[in-house]
This record gives C-alpha cells, structure tokens and sequence, in this order.
C-alpha cells in the first residue's frame, strides 16, 4: 500500500518544468476564473486592469494581472470591516480565524479559512517536514504559543496527519518546554531560530545536555535567521541535530517554501501550489536567477483567500533547482528569506540590513544574544551600536572576540563607525515568535525599521 | 481521461476522482443527518486535497461549501 519515497507528492514534485508551467497555468485559469465569480475585491481589480478571466489561461498570463500590495488587502480590510470582500468563500463557512502578527504595517490583516483551506495549509508543510525526513513515529515538540497568529498551526496538522506523534506546548514557560521535550523523547523540535537557541540556552542552566538527547531534527520558520549559515551551525551544534528552514506568511497561511535534507543552502519552493516570481522592488520588472529582488506570490491552494502577484517585501535570490541534488524540479531561494525590503537601515548613508549584522555576529561563539540600537547623537547625528550579551563561560575571550567582531562590522559597512558594546547577561530582550533585535530611537529615522 | 498536466489519468488516480466525485454526489442527497454531513464533508475535503494534488481537476464544487 505504501513505498517509501524521499518525496510527499513524488509525481509534482519531480515533474518537469514545461509541465509544471502547464499545471500552474490550468491552476491559475481555474483560480482567476473562480475569484472574478466570487471576489468582489479581486473582480474590481481585474476590471480594472480590463481583463476578463477569458484573457488568462496560460502561465504566461500570469504576468497581465496587477501587482496585490499589502496596503490595498488593509485599506480593503478597513473600508468594509472585519474582512474586507476579498474572501471568495462566505464568511459563515469559515472554522477559524487569524491575524497577521504585527511586525509590519499600521494594523493586522485578518483571514478566515474553511475545512479544505486547513487541509491544504497542512498538506503544503507536510512537503516540508518529509522533506526534511520527517516520517511517522517520529515525536514533534512545537514551541509554540496556539494564538491568533497563524505561525506553526498548520505544521502542527501536518504532523498529526502524516501519523507522528505531536506535543503541544501551548504558554509553558521555557523550563517546562525544556523538560517535556526530555521526559517525552521529542525527535524533532519546531520553533523560530531565535527560540531554539533560547531553548538551548535553558538547557545549559537545567544542565541538560541536548546533543546526547534524542532531538535529530529542528525545523525552524518565522526568521531569515534559519538559513543564515552562522546561525544555522549555532543552532545545529547547541542541539546535535540538523536544522532545516522552511519560511511562510499568514497572507497565503502555510509555507511556500522549505529546506529538503540535502540542506542546499536555500529553499525549493512548492510550485504545484505558487507561483513565485522574483521582481526589482523599484520597478516591479522580473529579475533574472541569482539576481535579488522582492518575492511576489500567487497562490492556487487556499479558496477562501485568492492571492494573484502579491507584493511580499521579502528579498530573495532565486536559483535553478538543479542547485539541488535532491531530484525535486522546484526551484529554490538561495539563503531562504534574505530579509525584507523595508528592513534596510540607513545609517549616515550607509545600508544596513540586520540579517548581514546578524549573519556576522553568529560568526562569534562568544555571543549569546545582540541587540542593534540607533539613536541620534547631538540631536543631528545618526549612530549605531551593536549590543552583546556574552555566553557563560567565553567571559576570558569577550575582549578579542570585541575587535574582532567590530573589524567585521566595520569592513562589511563600507567602514561605518559601527560600536561594540557589552551588556550585563539576561538584559537584552528573548523572543518566542519573531524576533525584534532592532532598537531605532532615532528623531529621524534613515530606513524602514 | 486526461489530468490538468495532459496525461493520460492511471487506473488509480481514475478511482480517487470517482471516490471524490461519489463522495460529492452523496453529500447532494437532501435530508442528512447532521453527522452523516459533517463526516461526508471531512471526507470529501480530505479526497479534494489527493485530487488537487495529483493534479488531477482544478475546479472546486463550492455548491458542497467543503
């Protein structure tokens, strides 16, 4: 009855690319045709554009739809509250409700999803986590709160669907998280990169000693951090197991990506399910493989929330899935999530990005957590400073560690004046969700924070 | 019996869509009991994923509100 495959769906997921483009075709011709008929919001724009769903019935439509932007989905959403008439399912069939959680824009966005759009989300992280050789009988801990964000709700169905044994942690505190995942012989654990360092860290104090436990996986999503090789092998070696990245949003509910466990480096991204185009952020033209741009997503998978080409903010690098050895056809983006387009910090004309601050600072064993902090000094002058708590035990090797970590920084921001300060161990804030490392108290801020 | 790919449909993948299809025509039936619908709809929408998945029909029967 069943064979055991490296693959979740082998006939989509080793297809090739001229048929692939023929699937997403036939998907997006179904879906544009199913959103003029049931979404107010999408057929107003469709009309716009003066297209009828008649004119889009190949891939190479795709690219005579409009741009969505987040801000017109919110100003929707505000105009004709709680929902806006995106939605192409009614409201009354919907099971559950979530929000966007808040690192971006003025307020949340909120969604509905009805029993197949659950089945779905589900499904897109199963090809993550069997990817990732996640099979059943394996024991998931998820470090995860089960709120209003949508977060690793569907991977958490996934799991129970694909027979693994699951272990809700809800709001346990940290040393109780520790501990179940010890008493219960957790094998994978799920949280953001952040998290499992924190959960680490907990361990050293309870004097657990996590590589000899039974944790083979962690699969990790919320953060660029995941694949950010530094942070990836700090992750890795707190926890003697592997750490694969997998990135979503609560705008498509699910992951549209993930990390297979050949660990190229990047992520595929599931093209049965999106399409994933990689665009100037300035011009909105497509870049070509290997070049970065802004994500721009459309999504087939979820009927109550029909997404065409919409503006993430992520920068990403796209590569041909031959980068690969894994034998699947879909593409990947090289380093995962490389940030976010609006991250940039412009420091007296400097760009600075938090992920390459943070791709540096992982570099250092003696850190343990680091906080970016701007301000204005003399009421004119942009500063910066990198915060840093120490790791117990690396105290004797702070002092070179300092040069060394302030030559790196300094050489990688075009000789920016970047300061290395030390701060007192536990005063730098944890982060459960997504991390915020980033402390801009300038009058006038140079970026997007 | 061709999938959304052009592919000539194998004998199984013929008998997931009949499964769907005759899962979709039960839920039709006027009078059900409210388990009989719940559990039908459960089904129904697990056999849609396999379908959707396999590439096998794009187009979703909202009438059933899966």
């Amino acid at each position: 009855m069943t064979t055991e495959s490296p693959y979740w769906n082998p006939k989509m997921e080793t297809l090739p690319r001229e048929d692939l483009r023929r699937l997403q075709g036939k998907k997006l011709r179904a879906a544009v045709a199913r959103a003029w008929e049931r979404s107010p919001f999408q057929r107003r724009r469709l009309e716009a554009a003066k297209l009828h769903p008649g004119k889009i019935r190949r891939f190479e439509d795709l690219k005579r739809l409009p741009f969505t932007t987040r801000a017109e989905w919110m100003d929707n959403q505000a105009e004709k509250p709680l929902f806006g008439d995106l939605l192409a399912t009614p409201a009354e069939q919907a099971i559950r409700y979530h929000m966007t959680s808040g690192t971006t824009g003025r307020t949340p966005l909120r969604v509905l999803d009805g029993r197949t759009d659950w089945k779905w989300i589900a499904e897109c992280w199963c090809y993550g986590f069997h990817a990732f050789g996640v099979r059943p009988g394996d024991v998931v801990f998820f470090a995860f709160s089960y709120g209003t964000f949508i977060g690793f709700w569907g991977a958490h169905y996934a799991c129970e669907k694909m027979g693994c044994l699951v272990l809700p942690s809800g709001n346990m505190a940290t040393p109780n998280r520790v501990r179940l995942i010890e008493e219960m012989g957790a094998t994978v654990v799920c949280a953001t990169p952040t998290y499992a360092l924190r959960l680490a860290q907990e361990a050293r104090e309870m004097g657990i000693d996590l590589p000899k436990g039974k944790v083979r996986r962690l699969i990790v999503s919320g953060e660029p951090a995941g694949s950010i090789p530094a942070s990836k092998r700090l992750i890795e070696e707190q926890w003697g197991a592997v750490c694969g990245d997998t990135a979503g949003m609560t705008e498509l509910g699910t992951i549209m990506m993930f990390e297979c466990d050949r660990q190229p480096g990047g992520a595929h991204v599931i093209e049965d399910h999106f399409i994933e185009e990689v665009v100037d952020p300035e011009t909105g033209r497509e870049v070509a493989y290997g070049e970065r741009g802004e994500r721009v997503v459309t999504s087939f998978g979820r009927g109550s929330i029909p997404v065409f080409r919409y503006r993430t903010r992520d920068l990403v690098v796209k590569v041909p899935h031959s980068r690969c050895s894994c034998g699947r056809t879909f593409d990947l983006f090289e380093g995962g999530i490389l940030g976010r387009v609006d991250d940039m910090l412009l420091v007296r004309g400097t760009n600075v990005y938090p992920r390459a601050i943070e791709s540096i600072v992982r570099e250092h064993a003696v850190v343990d957590e680091f906080q970016i902090y701007l301000w204005t000094a003399e009421g004119i002058r942009d500063e910066i400073a990198v915060r840093f708590e120490v790791r117990a035990g690396h105290e004797a090797g702070w002092e070179k560690a300092a040069k060394a970590l302030h030559d790196d920084l300094v050489r990688n921001h075009e000789g920016l004046g970047i300061l290395v300060e030390r701060v007192a161990a536990g005063s730098l804030p944890r982060f459960e969700l997504k991390a915020r490392r980033v402390k801009d108290e300038r009058i006038v801020k140079g970026g997007g924070a | 019996m061709k999938d959304l790919i052009g592919r000539e449909m194998t004998p199984v993948e013929r008998k997931i869509l009949r499964a769907y299809d005759g899962l979709a025509a039960l839920l039709r039936e006027p009078g059900l009991a409210p388990t009989v619908v719940s559990n039908l709809k459960e089904a129904a929408s697990s056999l849609w994923i396999c379908v959707n998945e396999l590439g096998l029909r794009a187009e979703r029967d909202d009438d059933l509100a899966l």
